[in-house]
């Protein structure tokens, strides 16, 4: 295999095995332009150890390179010449600082302590992880290991080694992590009979929909001057209602009754021409397709309405909008399916309806019978002759004419006039015609009536005396009485016919068409575009996330299996769910991403390369999970507590890890990546053996803990790396070949830059 | 020993009856031997022993026959229940109708549709006249049509022929009903048809739409006809026959537009075809409505001569019908025989000939 | 003469047929390959004539034909369809609609022939229309029923699959439950696009049974869930405004396929009847009242009057007047009394 692949936090991985070297050179050139590892600079180059010298060309350009600081070569194949002692044979293009070469003469291993002298077979070695070789190229993906080796190797003549290593593997085992990558991707995917997420959470407009829409109708426009007109009318109307209705009723203040008639009337006119008008104007611009600049600038002319679309509503602005709510909802666990009921249910919501379909509103807020009172009014009905009046009438200037002349006929008098007034103010129709006429005979009769109920009096009081005292007091029950009669007559009567005309409702109906029109104005006709877009572009995300979801649910079958085995939850599996979740959800969203610039440029198919690019991330992550393990980082995630706290509980519980790092010998029982006959070529003397321990980070306070470990936990474990990431913890020892063990030769097709 | 016949009859009623089968009229019962009709062995002499107790005598004479005296000596052999004395005056129907139009197939299709309970819904109870005769009928008739899906073949140019006959009960009593198929042609040259007219109480009229609206059916795959008729003359005959023109004849008739399949997807044949049989209630409304759409159709298609019946009975209902459901190939039905509404027609007549009672059936071809 | 025997051959066979007019039409054809469609007896494939006309042939195998007369039920429907359409729209046939080419059903092997189709079923396309193709799709659906209607049709059997989309326009297809208006209904409990009364199978046919149908397929385009429930709650405005009543359990509530347009803002023209013919048999129906009426004249029945409205009791000028002078009278009276009283304590 040859191959270039940056892993996890920037090692650059080279496999030269099986590659000529033409083409690893331009491999590798191309691997530096392609990989941002510029940070890093490392490079960790597998090569067979019969080609060492042929890939010098390859070496070189990585020697050479600006972006490299550090190589590190795992040479795997067995000695070149055992007999002679001599191991490898290479150029010694890599023996100057920020290198390394590792010899492995057995990808296998053996088991080797030191010590004691003892081999053993490599799988004798408890709490190796995995192969060995696996786990050297593992442990070396780890940069702090990295960096460490390199600077290790200066110490090593020729800075070359022979790497023996003892690796603890987190206890999350690959079961358990292809378990975890099932569950979290169909978590993240969800199923197809999951209720919507509400429509709230998603929609792109909900901030504009509880906008101000009063801002949308300009003032003195023709729809305001009309809402004006009715609202005016219906309040003069009022007014002039309530005036004739005043202290002194009829006799002081008003109009004549006819023009109050208009007065009305003219309201009902008024309120029928401002429904009239939004109704003509509901069903002609609709807005349901849109709004073209002809209908918007007609809006504007003729109703007053600034249809313009609100600010901040551009193709990219509702990108935005959108993509932070998606985002916000996937992130937040959201699963795609959940998310995209709901941007469908969005979609839906957001078309919008048209004006047309909301005229029977009008209809409704505003009734024909509304109207028709006012354009109509009921007559008004003061009966002339209610008897309780006309025996008031009577028994009050019986009353005064018994108090004695003049009082009775003058109450009469009074009377009369005051019923002639009220006949002035009586609203009638202005083509109303008889029902004035009938005034003065009704006013003649109830002068009559008085003048007979006087006339009875006087008879009666010349019959009987009556003291002064009681005149006076007869007189001025009688004039009181009167008074009030009259009064409580004729606005019993106004009261009747104002709430016959309902004029007060008829006010409030005009605002409350104001208030539709307002209403209308802003979500059908302002927000018409805007919400079709919406609902267009919440639809195509929807459709995106159907199809990442359907990819996802694919990956999980065709990987994982189409059951997964559900174990009883551990505090690790939660956490261990929790951390591969949310980078799944981290996946699915950097996969999305170039779906809302295509969005936002109003590309047609937004689902375009998708599913290719969800599917190599996943692969990633697999790929990441097996090598580096949930506790690490992957490049498109976000940092989590989460991460944390299961890199804790993962070492929590490594009594193998801690024995590992307690010691410092570098003597002890470990895997020894060379044929058990080739041990004769290593140098394990004790100075120059390197030793090196490791763990991951988190795995610091699990360990330092001197609550746990007793006082001085923490200094056995001084010289220990804390890597920050990874899912590997254990030594690595780096021995030394034997002094002529490294040969130098030049390639067979080595030209004079080489020997110079 | 058994006793005669003579005896055996003793104290039975004698009144003079006429034959549905050979339209005789002569004394009954009348005759020597008893017969009965057995299932396996087909007619037997009934032998009675002497001194039979009377229940058990009545018991067998309910089910015994006497062959038909049939004075005129011009029809063979048949029977008649010995009873016969006691229902009402036989209800002779002709399917009047040209050779091809399928009358065969629409009484075969009627007569099974009664045997499987057609009439039943309709309060109406069905027992055949001459039981081997019947018999006979269905085998040699019904069976290869309804069954075997065959063709089955039609009667004799010109030929007035007795089909079969049925003892129909209702609440009104028990009436013979004869069906007789009437080729037309020339119907002076024999006796028999002009006997057959005198007796006939309702008339079938059977439309074949290929000649009265030239719509051939797909199987029917031979040349087509070389001219257009626009007169039937089984229906000229028979109507002039009964003397019609003058006045409106007092023989109710159904006029039955036969092979409707072939129109099944036109309009108003479409329609109709679908309408569910309304459950033994006589619907006279609803005949007249597709009455009018039968005359429709046939005056739209300028078939006036088939629509003579109804101008010149007074009662008179038209339907649309289809003895076999689809056309054959050949001698065969290939998707078998589905027999559509054949019953109606036979219901509208029953219901004007007061064998069905009701209000209603006195409504049925009325205004 | 079994024709469709020979499909297998290179050759063309010959396929005789009746077009929707009754004429007979011949064709030598080759064969494509047939296919099942799940559940029903009918299959189908392609056709081409040697004109190079290519059709769409459903058939019932002759075995299943004989044996299970039934299963030619979906045929026969279709063709009665097929054939209504045809004589009400003849030459401007819609394309909403798949058309009849031709059929002949009284063979062993019945089968017809059907223009191709067009498009997908809305099925597939179902929650990714935009709103302006959504809008054009309602318009087109609701104008096909209002074809049908006006043929007197009731598909009966309207889904997503049934309704197919190019994105310009629904063909309606599978008319294999379809019903003339009138025609007793046929339970169809399995269907969940069926409205109740359909499912139940009572009453009889009515165009607004397809509307309730395409309600469900005009949510399930809307929504892309292929479960829609008949029930606008929690819909968008759009949609209620839309679909309002379509889903009333009486069918005489539902709005006709004109209204729905009307909603849409769309025409509701419809190609003028060719009505010669239908003349014709009209007169005759007016011939056979004419003839029935002189053979029974109508004998004098007995109309009965409408009820003399009462007059309403009004009070009178002239009795206000009376009145008031009865009221005078009784003052007069009661004060001469009074007068009277004290006069007499005095």
């Amino acid at each position: 295999m040859t191959g270039a692949r940056l892993v996890g936090s920037g090692v650059l991985l080279l496999d030269l095995r099986d590659g000529a070297a033409g083409p690893a050179e331009h491999q590798v050139h191309e691997a530096l332009r392609n990989h941002r590892f510029r940070e890093s600079g490392r490079a960790l180059v597998v090569d067979d150890v019969a080609n060492l010298t042929e890939n010098h060309s390859v070496y070189e350009a990585l020697r050479v390179s600006k972006l490299i600081h550090g190589v590190v070569r795992v040479a795997i194949g067995p000695p070149v010449g055992r007999p002679t002692g001599s191991v490898l044979r290479t150029t010694p293009v890599l023996d100057g600082e920020g290198a390394a070469t590792l010899w492995v003469g057995d990808p296998d291993g053996v088991g080797w302590e030191i010590d004691l002298a003892r081999v053993l077979a490599p799988e004798a070695v408890p709490t190796m992880a995995g192969p060995a070789l696996q786990m050297l190229l593992d442990v070396l993906c780890i940069p702090d290991v990295f960096d460490r080796v390199v600077t290790l190797a200066g110490h090593l003549p020729g800075r070359v080694a022979c790497p023996g290593a003892i690796v603890v593997a987190g206890l999350v085992g690959p079961d358990e992590l292809a378990e975890a990558q099932a569950r979290a991707i169909r978590a993240v995917a969800g199923t197809s009979d999951e209720p919507g997420l509400d429509p709230d959470e998603l929609d792109p407009l909900l901030d504009l929909e509880a906008g101000d829409p009063y801002s949308r109708v300009l003032p003195s426009s023709v729809a305001d001057l009309r809402y004006r007109a009715a609202v005016g009318q219906c309040q003069e109307a009022l007014d002039q209602v309530m005036a004739i209705l005043g202290p002194l009723g009829p006799a002081v203040h008003g109009q004549p009754g006819r023009l109050v008639w208009q007065q009305v009337v003219a309201a009902g006119r008024a309120l029928a021409d401002f429904r009239a008008l939004l109704t003509e104007q509901f069903v002609q611009v609709d807005g349901r397709n849109g709004l073209d600049d002809a209908q918007r600038q007609r809006l504007r002319n003729e109703v007053g309405i600034v249809a313009e679309r609100p600010p901040d509503t551009d193709g990219p602005a509702l990108t935005s909008r959108i993509r932070d709510r998606v985002v916000a909802a996937i992130g937040g666990g959201r699963s795609l399916w959940a998310v995209r009921y709901g941007l469908r249910d969005v979609a839906e919501r957001a078309a919008p309806a048209g004006s047309g379909a909301r005229v029977h509103e009008l209809a409704e807020i505003c009734p024909d019978s509304t109207i028709d009172r006012l354009a109509a009014p009921p007559p008004f009905s003061w009966r002339t002759f209610e008897p309780w009046v006309v025996g008031a009438v009577l028994g009050c200037c019986f009353l005064a004419g018994l108090a004695g002349w003049p009082a009775g006929p003058l109450l009469g008098l009074g009377w009369t006039a005051g019923v002639g007034l009220a006949m002035l103010r009586r609203p009638v129709a202005a083509d109303h015609g008889s029902h004035v006429g009938s005034g003065p005979v009704a006013t003649l009769l109830h002068l009559l009536l008085g003048l007979t109920g006087a006339a009875a009096g006087g008879w009666a009081g010349a019959m009987v005396p009556v003291p002064l005292l009681g005149r006076v007091a007869l007189l001025v029950a009688a004039v009181s009485a009167l008074v009030f009669v009259l009064r409580y007559w004729w606005s019993r009567a106004v009261d009747d016919w104002l709430a016959a005309l309902a004029l007060l409702p008829a006010a409030a109906a005009a605002i409350a068409l104001n208030d539709a029109l307002t209403e209308v104005a802003w979500a059908e006709w302002a927000l018409s575009d805007v919400r079709r877009r919406s609902s267009d572009a919440t639809r195509d995300v929807a459709q995106v996330l159907a199809e990442a979801a359907a990819a996802l649910t694919d990956r999980a079958d065709l990987e994982f299996g189409v059951d997964v085995g559900s174990r009883t939850g551990s505090s690790l599996r939660t956490e261990l769910d929790r951390v591969v979740t949310a980078d799944i959800e981290d996946a699915t969203l950097l996969a999305l991403a170039p779906c809302w610039d295509s969005l936002r440029i109003g590309r047609a198919n937004l689902g375009d390369g998708l599913v290719g690019r969800l599917d190599d991330l996943l692969a990633d992550y697999r790929r990441h999970l097996e090598l580096r393990g949930a506790a690490e980082r992957p490049p498109f995630a976000r940092r989590s507590a989460h991460r944390a706290a299961l890199t804790e509980t993962v070492w929590q519980s490594s009594p193998e890890l801690e024995r590992i790092l307690r010691n410092p010998s570098p003597a002890g029982l470990m895997v020894q990546l060379c044929d058990a006959d080739d041990i004769g070529l290593l140098r394990p003397a004790a100075g120059l053996t390197m030793l090196l321990r490791f763990a991951p980070q988190a795995a610091q306070v699990v360990f330092t803990d001197e609550t746990s470990h007793g006082p001085g936990a923490a200094g056995d474990l001084a010289e220990v790396l804390w890597t920050e990431s990874g899912n590997l913890g254990g030594a690595l020892r780096l021995v030394p070949l034997r002094t002529d063990a490294v040969e130098s030769a030049w390639p067979a097709s080595a030209n004079e830059d080489y020997l110079r | 020993m058994t006793s005669s016949a003579a005896t055996m009859l003793e104290g039975l009623a004698v009144r003079s009856v006429r034959c549905p089968i050979c339209l005789d009229t002569f004394d009954w019962p009348s005759g020597d031997v008893l017969y009965h009709y057995e299932e396996r062995g087909g007619r037997q002499p009934l032998a009675m022993p002497l001194g039979i107790d009377e229940l058990k005598r009545r018991d067998i004479l309910r089910t015994a026959e006497l062959r038909c005296p049939n004075p005129s000596r011009d029809t063979p052999a048949h029977f008649l229940p010995v009873s016969y004395a006691s229902y009402a005056e036989p209800l002779v129907v002709g399917l009047v109708g040209e050779t091809e139009s399928g009358k065969s197939h629409l009484l075969a299709a009627m007569i099974a549709q009664i045997q499987r309970g057609g009439l039943q819904p309709y309060g109406l109870k069905v027992d055949p006249v001459d039981i081997g005769q019947h018999e006979d009928y269905l085998r040699d008739r019904v069976e290869p049509l309804i069954l075997r899906g065959e063709k089955i073949p039609g009667t004799g140019e010109d030929v007035t022929s007795y089909a079969d006959a049925l003892l129909i009960t209702s609440a009104a009593g028990t009436r013979p009903v004869a069906f007789f198929d009437v080729a037309g042609g020339n119907l002076v040259k024999t006796g028999q048809p002009s006997r057959f007219l005198a007796g006939v109480g309702a008339l079938i009229f059977v439309v074949d739409p290929g000649t009265a609206l030239q719509q051939r059916g797909l199987g029917d795959r031979s040349a087509p006809r070389e001219a257009v008729r626009s007169r039937d003359p089984a229906f000229d005959v028979v109507l002039s026959r009964l003397g019609a023109g003058a006045q409106y004849l007092d023989v109710p008739a159904a006029v039955v537009l036969n092979k409707a399949d072939r129109l099944r997807f036109q309009s108003p044949v479409d329609f109709w075809m679908r309408r569910p049989g309304n459950g033994g209630r006589i619907d006279s409304r609803r005949l007249r409505e597709e009455s009018r759409d039968v005359y429709a159709l046939l005056y739209e298609h300028n078939a006036h001569a088939w629509l003579r019946p109804f101008h010149e009975c007074r009662r008179c209902t038209l339907h649309f019908a289809s003895a076999t459901g689809g056309e054959p190939d050949g001698d065969r039905y290939p998707r078998g025989v589905r027999p559509w509404r054949v019953l109606d027609p036979l219901v509208a007549l029953l219901a004007m000939t007061g064998v069905i009672p009701g209000s209603e059936s006195a409504a049925v071809g009325v205004l | 003469m079994d024709v469709t025997k020979d499909a297998t051959k290179k050759a063309g066979s010959e396929l005789d047929f009746v077009d929707p007019h009754g004429r007979r039409q011949s064709w030598t054809v080759h064969y494509g390959p047939s296919s099942d469609s799940a559940g029903t007896a009918v299959r189908s494939r392609t056709v081409t004539s040697d004109g190079g006309r290519t059709v769409v042939q459903r058939w019932v195998p002759a075995e299943l034909a004989t044996r299970v007369p039934a299963s030619c039920d979906p045929l026969e429907n279709e063709v009665r369809a097929g054939v209504r359409l045809a004589g009400r729209f003849r030459d401007a046939f819609p394309t909403e609609v798949v058309r009849l080419i031709g059929y002949d059903l009284d063979r062993a092997e019945p089968f017809l022939l059907l223009s191709p189709y067009r498009g997908v079923a809305v099925a597939e396309v179902a929650g990714r229309l935009g709103l302006a193709e959504q809008r054009q799709f309602e318009v087109s659906l609701f104008r096909s029923l209002l074809l049908l209607a006006e043929a007197d049709i009731v598909h009966a059997g309207l889904t997503s699959t049934a309704v197919r989309w190019d994105g310009k326009a629904v063909q309606i297809s599978d008319f294999s439950y379809a019903a003339v208006v009138g025609d007793p209904r046929v339970a169809r409990r399995e269907s969940a696009w069926a409205s109740p009364n359909q499912r139940a199978g009572t009453g009889v046919a009515e165009a607004a049974d397809d509307i309730w149908a395409a309600g469900m397929v005009v949510l399930h385009a809307v929504s892309g869930r292929a479960d829609p429930l008949p029930d606008l709650a929690g819909r968008g405005p759009a949609l209620q405004n839309l679909l309002r009543d379509v889903f009333a359990a009486d069918g005489a509530q539902r709005p006709s396929a004109a209204d729905l347009l009307r909603r849409l803002d769309a025409h509701t023209y419809l190609p003028p009847a060719a009505d010669g013919v239908q003349q014709a048999f009209a007169e005759g129906r007016q011939v056979f009242d004419r003839v029935l009426t002189e053979k029974w004249p109508p004998t004098p029945t007995v109309a009965l009057l409408p009820a003399p409205e009462l007059p309403r009791h009004r009070m009178a000028r002239g009795q206000i007047a009376l009145l008031v002078a009865a009221v005078l009278v009784v003052a007069t009276g009661v004060a001469v009394a009074m007068a009277l009283l004290f006069g007499g304590s005095r």
